[in-house]
């Protein structure tokens, strides 16, 4: 605490206000809807509180069966006192993601403390992650990877403390064990930074005693019933990443393919694989993805471009951050510190997951980048700032990030919320409310299966988890795309595929049918309809009756 | 006492000619906006009086203080904006108000943070300004900046050139893969060198490339060939002196990547190049 002042702890505190209030502000209303990852984890976080099992019966699971996919456990369970407290609803889902958002601001101060010795390279790393529209985006959503990211950077910070005092090599392998509790990408990139973070310091290696060994043991402890559960279930540990690797895509297997085909018959065998291998068209599709997130137009202009992490408009960062990014970068680099070296490999590691899986770029998959990145921007904004008329560039930075930070308002506040909302499956929650005023006049209720409705339900009725583990009809069969469906409970069915135009020749009695609009954009004879906020249709409900 | 006097005579004056009779003249068609109405006609009085206190701080003679704000008073523009809703109107307060902090304050960070917060108020207040409408001219340079960006990105620099596209091998970026050490290394190597007017031109080239009517079919950017060329060999021979065992050995192995990498794009050329092309013969409508 010798280099702490006042001054510091101010500028700390003004930071802790401003996110706190960017990051809670109306959190139950933007994003304008919870998405169905959300929403999922939400009312597994209710079905455990309440009956101790998560919807589909399971006690306590170890990972969480979710739509065909598996979901890492901790950040559903680390919902459940938020969803004692204030009930089961959007504000309740997304508290977690917000306090560890902030917290994860708190953090990047003290390891950039840590790692360059610089109050001012601190607070300005961790001013930046506070504007940052993807970290607020993030913190905003009841998403894995903001958790993951708290875990990972508390695993780092620890860890490099640990080479001077080495209990804390302990609390270093409990949050990276969490880390990988948290999110699926952490099961590639926690290891690769701890084998890296061992060999950066094999040098100050009084760690390889007792408390490093006693360390790992113990984060394999925490780890043990992850890895009994991949003895049962081996999806447990990868989930989806199988569907959506590199290697599951047809694309560069078509690829190779055709060139093979050019070839002709006479090319020799040999030289067709010579050209056309496995090895070197698959590390050059990964390279490309990995590359692809370098690209000036996602990072700074048009952003992610797969909802629901799209901010309309803009990039995932400031177009401003691109300068002071760069200079960064370059002063980074010839910076002496060697713990520059953490932070340039902690992107690459960042990145690996994603790229080897085919949808790249992907500002979900890499958000661990964000905290490296940041202080790149605070190395650039200390280094411009060294120049000469130090007032005048002051003045043009605060203006540049004033205009940039009010323009990020408009497009996530208001843009995101009136024009966007679907990315985020608005109108379901409408859709119940609805439902619920008139379900006593029918026996069945059908909806069109788009966006996973049943979770929806479960969630704004606030159905009895007991009562849905015993009636929920579902036969764990994927679609195409690896996903499962539940086909009903209680008196709502939900049909995959809907074919509303044989549907509405043969309309039963004492049925209503909900259809997204566009499967019956021609219909007109609806009862009621759900619109988005910019007024265009998003649901038509349709009976006999 | 005179002083008061004229000053309480200016304002009085300012409140008179903009509130009296604001709800029927100019005639209203909108009840709603009466309120907004009033707000402006506030607002306006009060910019005169702000104006006096900001020329207070000027240490001017109060004669021409009270002249000038007297002028503000009757100027028909001013009285005219001042009885109806106006936005610039009421964005004038809010700049004369931010001045005036700014004139009082004398920390220079938080004179930053004032200044800094006109725009922003701007922004709200007076949302029809043409900077923050979106006109042909910020479509141009948005669309510029896209371009741009394209041309400096991985995805075109190493792995597809779509400059173009019926005729052109698209299976390769401008550089091979393995170039990209190299690359890497001899930019940073040039810049810590401060060898900038090679980027001056670069930067020129870019946006050449970018602002081309035909872009992506712009192949302007081929005049950047010797550039790229030189970066790369720059990077190329800084390796060459680097005395880490480790790196040099990377390098070697790099440099068998590059030689695969070349014999690969011949294969292409010779092999795969000229059936692409024969399917796109009628797309192309040049000289080829």
């Amino acid at each position: 605490m010798k280099h702490f002042n006042y001054k510091i702890l101010f500028f700390i505190f003004i930071i802790f206000i401003f996110a706190t209030v960017v990051r809670s502000f109306f959190l139950a209303d933007i994003p304008p809807s919870l998405y169905s990852d959300e929403i999922n984890q939400g009312y597994n976080a209710y079905s455990i509180l309440l009956s101790g099992k998560d919807e589909h019966g399971i006690f306590l699971p170890i990972s969480f069966r979710s739509f065909g996919d598996w979901k890492p456990p901790l950040p559903t369970y680390l919902m459940i006192p938020s969803i004692f407290l204030f009930g089961l609803n959007e504000f309740a889902v997304r508290l977690p993601s917000v306090i560890l958002g902030i917290g994860s601001i708190f953090i990047t101060f003290f390891l950039t403390k840590e790692l360059f010795s610089s109050n001012r390279l601190a607070l300005l790393s961790s001013f930046f992650l506070s504007i940052s529209p993807w970290h607020i985006l993030q913190s905003r959503s009841a998403m894995l990877v903001i958790v993951a990211l708290f875990f990972f950077e508390l695993g780092i910070y620890f860890f490099i403390k640990g080479v001077k005092n080495n209990k804390l090599f302990i609390l270093s392998f409990i949050f990276f064990a969490f880390s990988i509790y948290s999110y699926y990408g952490m099961r590639v990139i926690t290891p690769l930074m701890i084998l890296f973070l061992i060999i950066f310091y094999r040098k100050d290696a009084i760690y390889i005693r007792k408390w490093f060994i006693f360390a790992s043991f113990f984060s394999l402890l925490i780890l043990t019933p992850l890895l009994l559960a991949f003895l049962k279930e081996p999806d447990v540990i990868l989930g989806r990443a199988r569907t959506v690797s590199i290697f599951y895509d047809q694309g560069v297997k078509l690829r190779q393919w055709e060139l093979i085909t050019q070839d002709g018959l006479n090319t020799s065998p040999l030289i067709s694989r010579f050209f056309h291998n496995n090895v070197y068209m698959y590390v050059r599709n990964f390279l490309q993805r990995l590359l692809s997130h370098f690209d000036w137009n996602y990072l700074f202009f048009i952003g992610d471009k797969s909802p629901p992490f799209q901010i309309p408009e803009m990039g995932i960062l400031y177009l401003a951050d691109s300068i002071f990014l760069l200079v960064g970068l370059i002063n980074l680099l010839q910076n002496k510190n060697r713990e520059k070296f953490i932070i340039i490999f902690w992107i690459i590691f960042s990145l690996v997951p994603a790229a080897l899986t085919f949808m790249t770029p992907s500002s979900n998959r890499t958000f661990n980048e964000v905290v490296p990145l940041v202080i790149f921007i605070a190395f650039g904004v200390t280094r411009i700032n060294r120049l000469k008329y130090t007032q005048i560039i002051s003045l043009s930075i605060c203006f540049i990030y004033i205009f940039s930070f009010g323009y990020f308002l408009n497009q996530y506040f208001y843009n995101l919320k009136i024009n966007h909302a679907d990315y985020w499956n608005y109108g379901w929650k409408e859709v119940v409310n609805y439902v619920n005023s008139v379900a006593y006049k029918y026996d069945q209720i059908e909806v069109a299966d788009v966006g996973m409705p049943y979770i929806y339900f479960l969630f704004y009725n606030q159905y009895d988890p007991i009562k849905y583990q015993n009636e929920a009809i579902r036969t764990y069969v994927s679609d195409q795309f690896g996903y499962e469906h539940v086909e009903g409970f209680d008196k709502y069915f939900f049909q995959i595929n809907f074919n509303w135009k044989y549907a509405k020749e043969n309309m039963r009695s004492k049925t209503l049918y909900i259809i997204p609009n566009l499967e019956a954009e021609n219909d007109n004879n609806f009862i009621k309809i759900i619109n988005y906020p910019n007024g265009k249709i998003a649901y038509k409900i349709f009976s006999n009756e | 006492m005179w002083n008061k006097l004229f000053f309480s005579l200016i304002i009085i004056f300012a409140i008179v000619s903009r509130f009296l009779f604001i709800k029927e003249l100019p005639p209203i068609f909108d009840n709603s906006v009466l309120l907004a109405r009033y707000i402006t006609a506030f607002l306006s009085v009060g910019s005169i009086f702000l104006l006096f206190l900001i020329l207070i701080t000027f240490n001017l003679r109060i004669k021409l203080i009270f002249l000038t704000i007297w002028t503000m008073a009757v100027l028909p523009w001013s009285i005219e904006q001042g009885r109806i809703f106006s936005q610039v109107s009421n964005a004038l307060f809010f700049c004369l108000l931010f001045f005036l902090l700014i004139q009082k304050t004398k920390n220079f960070i938080f004179k930053i943070l004032k200044l800094s917060f006109i725009p922003f108020f701007l922004y709200f207040i007076y949302p029809q300004f043409w900077i923050f409408q979106l006109t042909s001219v910020f479509r141009f340079s948005s669309k510029l900046l896209n371009n741009i960006f394209i041309i400096v990105s991985p995805d075109f620099l190493f792995f597809r050139n779509i400059t173009f596209w019926w005729g052109g091998i698209k299976e390769f970026g401008i550089m091979y893969v393995s170039f990209l050490p190299m690359f890497m290394y001899g930019l940073y190597r040039l810049i810590i060198e401060k060898k900038y007017s090679l980027f001056i031109i670069f930067i020129f080239l870019v946006i050449i490339s970018a602002a081309s009517p035909f872009f992506p079919e712009s192949r302007e950017f081929f005049l950047s060939i010797p550039l790229i060329s030189l970066i790369v060999g720059k990077g190329m021979y800084q390796f060459l002196y680097v005395e880490n065992k480790w790196i040099k050995f990377m390098f070697w192995i790099l440099i068998i990547l590059v030689i695969y990498e070349i014999s690969q794009y011949f294969h292409y050329y010779s092999v795969h190049y000229k059936q692409e092309i024969i399917i796109n013969q009628r797309e192309i409508h040049e000289a080829f």
